[in-house]
């Protein structure tokens, strides 16, 4: 696999010298820990970086963002399938529960704040939890709703949580009218304006994501990713 | 042909008189059924799984391709622990329900692991697993320890079943048997789950191995009980799809084994198809090569990625059966699904080795119209023989039929009864035009534009005679204009052309001698 650091973006810190090239050392051992599923490595050097006192927002958007963007790229050209991505989030997982108490200290903020759920009725959820990880991996908040996930219980998260994005999956012709529902739930709350909402899974498409109002629909996680960065995208 | 036959023939890759129609229905398809079907399901289902299924099928009319009539006893205790076999002692199987939940455990000496399935109404009852069973290296090595008392032996076979619902059916179709996936893909889709099965294989290959390689042990001798058996058509459910699995996990995991099943089950003369009703495009290099008959159920966009002309030509050879997704089978407008699925049968006509039927389970939801719709389509525009597609008129069934409230158009919009008689579908009839006219005028070469009013330009290529249509605009050596009516007309020699020309019914340019081929096609 192939490092581009002009492509990952890596930024400048205020380092210098020898010790900004270990880090930059660093920092690349976790984009391609990540890129390579080796969640040892990302978890040893991430420790590294905080250790010698690297912004933890560097860490992240150099290291844990840019690597899941390069899988989501490697996804969507078919060189990775479900099981490289799902290695590959572990690994960025665990790199970001470390990170997460530095992020939480320099009031770094997510790209924004997602609720995701499988609608009502259905128990399905491999698909959402794919989304779930590769938007974490871009630097979203994901707060996970689970499965069965009633239109009123949505419209209760939306008020509890004020995400930017609701997201919703269904893999069910008999579920995906939950997501009209939802939707219309949201709206007789007065809060559907407060919201993009993006849905997807199996039966769903463009044309049924316009008939019921939603905002974006995603063909696949990667795709999830760059419809919900098209709206809400910090940067 | 009776509906066996014609079944057997196109199992086969044989001619048959027109394409079967046989979608998977399941208790699932038929929870919003009219209720004569549903009672006809439940009191026949007092016998037994199959012979409620097969009255449901007979109630909604289409061609009867009877699945999972099984062939062995299935061991006894937690449904889907006991789907890989009987445990030896010390390790015990039990299960209960803990309110909607079922809960299955499995004992062993070194520990217990419990996993829990739940349902949902709208799910059809069926069992969605909640909490897996195995989730770290810890509950690995108990699974291990439990594989590893599973009972290598043949199932006890239950022969008399088959024979019993061959002979129900009789004439109008066929039973067939069935056997669980892959033991990877048996893994991800009940016990361990998607994730824990990849972390697991990633982090403990060899373990995770060790418990594929046992699980392949036993299956295969459910497969050798199989081929035993007087069933002559095998489906196994692997439900291949990209979103589970990658072409190499595919190829070093579920290839191989398929194909030692397809050996086995060759060797006794069976047919044997795998169901495989995902995304297939990213396997398909393996699947041309697989030894299995073909791939039960494929399924186009939305819910899949092949429709079933591409996998009829990147698959030569391989029997295919299904074709319609779950979003045509619950489309409201009928009119939609008749253009849809006759569009869909001229195209993959004459193929051979094709079945028409669901891509995976027929919907909650499908009206029993849908069903009808399609039976009739097969009967007309997708038979080969003397009653050809002449005998098909677009919109003449649904206008004599009366529709259900649900399948008016959901603008109000629709054509129903004359209205809809007259609509003609230019696609499937310029389909069918050029299907009859190929390999009739092989001394022609030449491009042929058809533009139909209110509707989109099509132009045929003729290559020595090979003909080929194609929805698009651009130079053609020829050109003819008109609305779909007068088209047709002329098409099926009810208008003269030169009357069509004098009246300007229809517009002609460009090189008229190569239009005349067109009257080749009427012969």
């Amino acid at each position: 696999m192939t490092l581009a650091k002009d492509a990952r973006g890596m930024r400048k810190s205020k380092l210098s010298g020898t010790r900004r090239y270990e880090m930059e050392k660093t920092i690349e051992s976790i984009y391609q820990g990540i890129v390579d599923g080796d969640q040892h490595l990302v978890a040893q050097k991430v420790t590294e970086a905080i250790n010698a006192g690297l912004a933890p927002e560097i860490i992240l958007k150099d290291g844990l963002v840019a690597a899941m963007s390069e899988v989501g790229r490697l996804f969507e050209n078919g060189e990775y399938y479900v099981p490289e991505m799902l290695i590959a989030a572990r690994a960025m997982q665990v790199g970001l529960k470390l990170l997460k108490p530095g992020l939480a200290d320099t009031c770094v903020k997510a790209t924004g704040r997602v609720i995701i759920g499988t609608v009502a009725g259905d128990l399905h959820d491999i698909g959402k939890n794919l989304v779930g990880m590769m938007l974490e991996g871009a630097g979203y908040e994901v707060i996970d709703l689970g499965t069965d996930i009633k239109p009123e219980a949505f419209v209760s998260s939306v008020g509890e949580y004020r995400p930017d994005i609701v997201a919703m999956s269904a893999l069910l012709t008999t579920t995906m009218p939950n997501m009209e529902a939802t939707i219309n739930a949201l709206e007789a709350a007065g809060l559907r304006k407060k919201v993009k909402i993006i849905i997807g899974g199996a039966p769903i498409t463009e044309e049924y994501c316009k008939k019921i109002g939603a905002d974006g629909f995603g063909y696949d996680a990667s795709q999830a990713v760059k419809v919900a960065l098209a709206m809400i995208g910090r940067p | 042909m009776s509906t066996r036959e014609r079944i057997l023939a196109a199992l086969q890759g044989k001619p048959v008189d027109r394409i079967p129609f046989i979608p998977l229905i399941d208790t699932y398809s038929v929870l919003d059924m009219p209720a004569h079907v549903q009672q006809a399901m439940q009191a026949a289902a007092n016998d037994g799984y199959w012979q409620g299924m097969l009255a449901a099928i007979r109630e909604i009319g289409c061609d009867i391709m009877l699945r999972h009539v099984y062939v062995t006893k299935s061991a006894s205790g937690a449904p889907h622990l006991n789907g890989f076999g009987w445990f030896e002692s010390p390790v015990v199987t039990s299960s209960h329900m803990d309110g909607s939940l079922l809960v299955e455990t499995l004992e062993t000496p070194l520990g217990t692991l419990t996993g829990t399935w739940g349902f949902t109404e709208m799910h059809g009852w069926i069992p969605h697993p909640v909490k897996h069973l195995v989730t770290n290296h810890e509950d690995l090595k108990i699974f291990a320890y439990a594989v590893d008392h599973l009972r290598l032996e043949k199932p006890a076979p239950d022969f008399e079943n088959f024979v019993n619902a061959e002979k129900a059916i009789g004439e109008a179709g066929i039973a067939t048997t069935s056997f669980l996936n892959t033991p990877l893909m048996d893994l991800i889709e009940t016990c361990w789950g998607l994730e824990n099965t990849y972390f697991l294989l990633h982090d403990h290959p060899d373990e995770v191995e060790a418990i594929l390689d046992r699980l392949h042990q036993v299956q295969r001798l459910v497969v050798e009980r199989i081929a035993e058996s007087p069933a002559k058509v095998v489906i196994e459910y692997e439900n291949t799809s990209s979103t589970l699995l990658s072409p190499k996990i595919f190829h070093r995991y579920c290839l191989p084994l398929l194909n030692e099943y397809a050996d086995i089950l060759h060797s006794a003369d069976k047919i044997f198809l795998v169901h495989m009703c995902g995304k297939l495009q990213a396997f398909a290099s393996d699947l041309a090569t697989a030894r299995f008959n073909g791939i039960a159920d494929i399924s186009p966009h939305p819910t899949g990625n092949f429709t079933l002309d591409e996998a009829a030509t990147t698959l030569p050879g391989k029997v295919l059966t299904g074709g319609i997704d779950a979003t045509t089978f619950i489309e409201p407008d009928l009119r939609r699904v008749e253009a849809k699925i006759a569009a869909l049968i001229l195209k993959i006509k004459p193929y051979p080795g094709v079945l028409l039927g669901s891509a995976d389970t027929a919907p909650r939801g499908t009206p029993l119209e849908t069903f009808r719709l399609i039976q009739h389509l097969v009967s007309t525009a997708g038979s080969y023989g003397v009653r050809d597609t002449l005998s098909y008129h677009p919109g003449e069934f649904l206008a004599s039929i009366p529709l259900p409230e649900k399948a008016s158009h959901p603008a109000g919009t629709a054509p129903a009864g004359k209205e809809a008689a007259d609509s003609v579908d230019m696609h499937l009839v310029l389909l069918e035009l050029a299907r009859r006219l190929d390999g009739k005028c092989p001394e022609v070469t030449g491009t042929i534009k058809f533009m139909v009013t209110g509707d989109q330009a099509y132009r045929l290529f003729i290559e020595q005679g090979k003909c080929r249509l194609e929805i698009s605009d651009g130079a053609a050596d020829a050109s003819m204009a008109g609305n779909p009516k007068n088209l047709l007309a002329l098409f099926t020699g009810k208008l003269n052309a030169m009357a069509a020309f004098m009246t300007r019914k229809i517009k002609f340019d460009g090189d008229l001698k190569l239009l005349g081929v067109l009257t080749a096609a009427a012969e």
